[in-house]
């Protein structure tokens, strides 16, 4: 008797039965289990497709994804199981043996078990759902899968990352698309001869003239105090989701061509040098006449490594 | 300036093109024996050569339409002059909304196809909802008159007449209200465009407004013409928020 056959109480067949390649089997039993598995396996397929795609239509992607891993994972378990009872394996010594290598497997699975958990807290949580752009730690992508152990995301380089969920549920993680408006903010100093509130007006016009920048939420300039070369503003426009990376690059040039026209001056920290006495000037000594410059031809093409 | 009758088929010949303004949208069009080109600017028409094309392939009896079309969003009308509407009263007030200028290829051999939609005017985006959800808008400024007279017709808006009721206990306060773009048809009556009539009927605060659209042309202009049909139609009307508005989204918090 095969040792597998001993270990799972596996039933001889009758004597003088035809018996198939596995030996002890016969014939007719194991093309029983050879159509269960090759009918069963693939309906289990499209069963899990089909509630996918069914929890996907009716809820969310999210949602679609953890049913449809659910229905194949359990379908295959169904099928396998059925097959091994139609082989005449009895499965009572198998569940008994499943238990003792289950505390085996729990104690070097603590990782695992964790992140599986923690998956079930993120999908009735709801923190974010597939295609969200999150940020977590010093990572940042759109989510493309949240799985058993890890959800996946694709970074704006394209690169993938894999993050365990434990992580997820233990550090702090911002949704950066949950909500469909987002505000660009735009902190500014300008010099302190020029008038705030001309300022304020200024950067209200440049709102009201950017089509992109919503009327609604009404932008907002918030006179944030007196710095040490100028006096600063938050300047805070609104945009949708879709718009928001256009109008942070569109506000920051209407800005600068606003002031330039206006002759509104944004200083800038300068610089002192001092070498050695802080009274004595920086010394400057000529030594004579500049060299002709020489005579340097840009590089080819074709001598690049 | 916008051309004076810029609507209807443009008469192209092969090698012919033409130049359009309507609204703030430069349009210029060009045949050549197998295509149509099209190409649109803002602010000053440049004459230099451009590389900005938009090809169609279309067979040789294929015929160019300029039409206009209602905008393809919500508008937030916001009035210069906001107004109290008491409870159990109604106002008719009359807003001027800027069409989009569609370019329409037309052949017994392809279906219809627009092959341009650009707005006459650029308005600015707002939200219409809350923080959480609502919908992108464009925001209009308008007066919101009582009345209306031939000058305040020009070819790239078109009037479109709000009934506003007001059936709930209490005042309204009409500073500003959303108009459904996407529902509204175009009718035309020489220089004149016009929508159907919006009709809306506020109930209350909570149960938002009934919002029913008329489907032929308004009463102050009875003869005028269907020239397009609503982007989105919709058999019966619909109920949502008109009145509404964002609240304390301009502190510092959000």
């Amino acid at each position: 008797m095969p040792l597998f056959a001993l270990a799972f109480a596996f039933q001889e067949p009758a004597p003088g039965a035809v018996t198939s390649v596995l030996g002890a089997l016969p014939v007719g039993t194991t093309l029983r289990g050879l159509i269960m598995v090759l009918v069963g396996a693939p309906l289990v397929f499209l069963a899990a497709r089909g509630a996918k795609a069914w929890m996907t239509s009716r809820m969310h992607p999210q949602a679609g994804l953890v049913a449809g891993k659910i229905v194949l994972y359990g379908g295959l378990i169904i099928v396998a199981v059925s097959t091994l009872r139609e082989l005449g394996f009895s499965l009572a010594p198998l569940l008994g043996a499943a238990g003792i290598l289950g505390i085996a497997l729990g104690f070097a699975s603590q990782t695992s078990v964790s992140n599986v958990i923690s998956g079930l807290f993120l999908i009735a949580e709801r923190p974010f759902v597939v295609d969200d752009l999150i940020e977590v730690g010093d990572v940042k992508g759109r989510v493309i899968s949240i799985d058993t152990l890890s959800v996946q995301l694709r970074t704006f380089d394209n690169r993938m990352v894999r993050i365990p969920n434990e992580t997820l549920v233990k550090s702090q993680m911002i949704n950066v698309t949950r909500f469909p408006v987002r505000r660009v903010d735009v902190r500014l100093g300008v010099a302190y001869k020029e008038d705030p509130s001309r300022i304020r007006e200024m950067l209200l016009d440049v709102a009201r003239k950017n089509p992109m920048c919503l009327m609604e939420p009404a932008p907002i300039v918030v006179f944030e105090g007196f710095g040490a070369s100028s006096i600063d503003f938050l300047f805070g426009v609104w945009a949708t989701q879709q718009n928001f990376l256009q109008l942070k690059t569109s506000i920051h040039q209407d800005i600068k061509a606003r002031f330039d026209a206006e002759g509104v001056e944004i200083p800038f920290p300068h610089r002192t040098l001092y070498v050695g006495s802080q009274s004595d000037p920086f010394p400057v000594r000529m030594v004579g006449t500049a060299p002709a410059e020489p005579d340097v031809s840009p590089p080819s093409h074709d001598s690049a490594p | 300036m916008t051309d004076p009758r810029p609507w209807g088929e443009l008469d192209l010949a092969p090698g012919a093109s033409t130049d359009l303004t309507i609204g703030t949208l430069h349009l210029t069009v060009k045949r050549t024996p197998t295509e149509i080109w099209l190409r649109s600017e803002r602010g000053e028409r440049t004459d230099e050569d451009h590389d900005d094309w938009e090809r169609w392939s279309v067979p040789d009896d294929a015929r160019v339409h300029l039409r206009p079309a209602a905008p393809d969003r919500l508008l937030v009308v916001s009035h210069e002059y906001p107004f109290h509407l008491p409870g159990r009263r109604k106002a008719r007030v009359f807003v001027r909304l800027p069409v989009f200028a569609q370019v329409v290829l037309t052949s017994p051999e392809i279906d219809d196809v627009v092959a341009l939609d650009e707005p006459s005017l650029v308005l600015s985006d707002t939200w219409w909802g809350n923080i959480r959800e609502g919908e992108l808008a464009y925001w209009l400024t308008t007066k919101a008159r009582a009345e209306v007279s031939d000058e305040l017709f020009v070819p790239h808006m078109a009037m479109c007449p709000v009934q506003l009721e007001n059936e709930s206990g209490e005042a309204l306060p009409v500073d500003k209200f959303s108009v459904r773009g996407l529902h509204l048809s175009l009718f035309r009556a020489g220089p004149r465009i016009w929508t159907d009539e919006v009709k809306v009927t506020y109930l209350a605060a909570e149960e938002g407004s009934d919002i029913r659209f008329g489907k032929r042309p308004p009463v102050e202009q009875p003869d005028a013409q269907p020239i397009s049909e609503p982007r989105v139609a919709l058999r019966r009307g619909l109920q949502a928020r008109t009145f509404d508005r964002l609240r304390s989204f301009s502190v510092l918090g959000g």
